[in-house]
């Protein structure tokens, strides 16, 4: 119970954030932070695949919804939870997933939680930028959106994961 | 059966993958640039208030600028009442009763706007209850073109912003008669692209570029000056760049026109206007 009102408050501040802040933001073309991915990424190793499907296509309507953009976030979130069990068992491991573990810097270790960061903020930022632009047309321009949202949310989800606390290592099923 | 079943208990993911994903992109794929106004309006209704709130917490600290503009654009326009001998009576509204006038003003406040999409909309704090139809013109308190209505609800109307692939409209070089077809690429939120100028007429950066032929706004409306000349692939026009006259990251107070003939002439001719004539491209 604990646990869902935990990642239910992490799905509506990070919707929230997305729409109200960040997509407001208008700094550059080239910097368009995608933060709700933040609940993807911090979902128990382990979470049932059918579960993380659901809910990232609940987390991309939320945004698509409130943001005026009929399908796009839902299309790469969807895409994003479909593939994160595989990202998280060749980043992290499958001992990780096994123990059901959420995928913080400080239980993964720096190195393997960005990486496992760095993949799953990958696929959703590609999908969501080529889906976007559906046109090859500028694919320079769409490829450096892509790089530069990437950092910008791998940076923002490096500084939101350090601020939650540690010690909530095994058993943690959602 | 069993055989069947546990095929299905292995492989559920992947067909609720594809399930979810084939009405994601069924959805996507059929939204038109009305459905994302729609949409958003729909969005606005239940946000706006929110949304008005973030809108005033940005407006704080463009204030200054904005004064400034509104003051100089009130003072022109006064200087032009003294000269065409027309004394000022009625208050800004766009219900003001006058057969003569063509053209009806009033403002605006953006309450939301994006430029870092492909698809942008700017979405203002007018709506029905306050006279705003679809279709009427966007344009800053400067005079430059920045969007037209798309779709309003009671209080909130979403308009189509120049920063999306579906706005067009005619673009024409100020003091010359030739004209084109200005739209945005989708890449620079700075700048749109001007074509069909053929290459004999000359065209040097600084120009202004002004609206041509349109049916939602104003004639010469301001749309930009020339910041780069190129040519087409087969060398018979320039392909020109124009640094748009509106900025589009710092929108706050806008002015909204509404043209009185707009449905009698989109009915008879919507065909033949520059803007008019090419609703959706996708």
């Amino acid at each position: 119970m604990h646990r869902i009102a935990e990642y239910g408050t992490i799905f509506v501040v990070s919707v929230l954030l997305q729409v109200f802040l960040f997509d407001r933001l208008n700094l550059s073309p080239y910097l368009y932070p995608l933060v709700y991915t933040a609940f993807v990424v911090l979902l128990p190793a382990g979470t049932d695949r059918a579960l993380l499907l659901v809910l990232s296509f609940l987390l991309g309507a939320s945004v698509d919804l409130l943001s005026g953009t009929p399908g796009l976030n839902t299309i790469a979130a969807t895409a994003t939870g479909f593939l994160r069990p595989g990202i998280m068992a060749l980043t992290v491991g499958k001992d990780a997933a096994r123990e059901g573990i959420v995928p913080l810097p400080i239980d993964t270790g720096q190195a393997r939680w960005l990486r496992y960061t760095v993949a799953t903020v990958s696929v959703h930022c590609t999908v969501f930028f080529l889906f976007e632009a559906m046109s090859f047309a500028y694919i320079g321009f769409t490829l450096l959106r892509i790089l530069g949202s990437i950092a910008s949310t791998t940076f923002l989800l490096w500084f939101a994961a350090s601020l939650m606390p540690a010690g909530r290592t095994h058993g943690t099923q959602l | 059966m069993y055989r069947l079943v546990q095929f299905f208990k292995r492989y559920y993911a992947i067909f609720l993958f594809v399930l979810l994903e084939a009405g994601a992109v069924g959805y996507y794929a059929n939204a038109t640039s009305y459905t994302r106004a729609t949409l958003l309006a729909a969005s606005v209704r239940a946000t706006g208030s929110l949304q008005r709130f973030f809108a005033s917490v940005g407006d704080y600290f463009s204030l200054r600028r904005e004064n400034r503009i509104l003051l100089e654009r009130l003072a022109a326009v006064e200087n032009g009442l003294q000269a065409a001998g027309i004394t000022r009576t009625t208050p800004d509204s766009l219900h003001a009763d006058s057969t003569a006038a063509r053209y009806f003003f009033g403002t605006a406040r953006a309450v939301s706007n994006s430029i870092t999409r492909q698809d942008n909309h700017i979405v203002i704090d007018r709506g029905s209850a306050d006279g705003v139809e679809e279709n009427m013109a966007l344009l800053t308190p400067e005079g430059a073109i920045a969007g037209y209505v798309r779709r309003c609800s009671e209080h909130y109307a979403v308009c189509m912003s120049v920063l999306n692939r579906d706005f067009s409209i005619g673009g024409r070089l100020k003091g010359s008669e030739y004209f084109g077809s200005v739209y945005w690429d989708g890449t620079n939120p700075h700048e749109m692209t001007l074509l069909d100028i053929p290459r004999y007429a000359k065209v040097e950066r600084g120009d202004t570029i002004l609206a041509a032929y349109s049916l939602r706004f104003p004639p010469d409306c301001f749309i930009g000056t020339v910041s780069d000349v190129g040519e087409s692939e087969d060398g018979t026009c320039h392909v020109i760049s124009i640094r748009l006259g509106a900025k589009m990251n710092a929108l706050s107070n806008l002015l909204l026109v509404r043209y009185t003939d707009y449905e009698e002439l989109e009915t008879l001719a919507g065909e033949y206007f520059t803007d008019t004539r090419r609703e959706e491209k996708r």
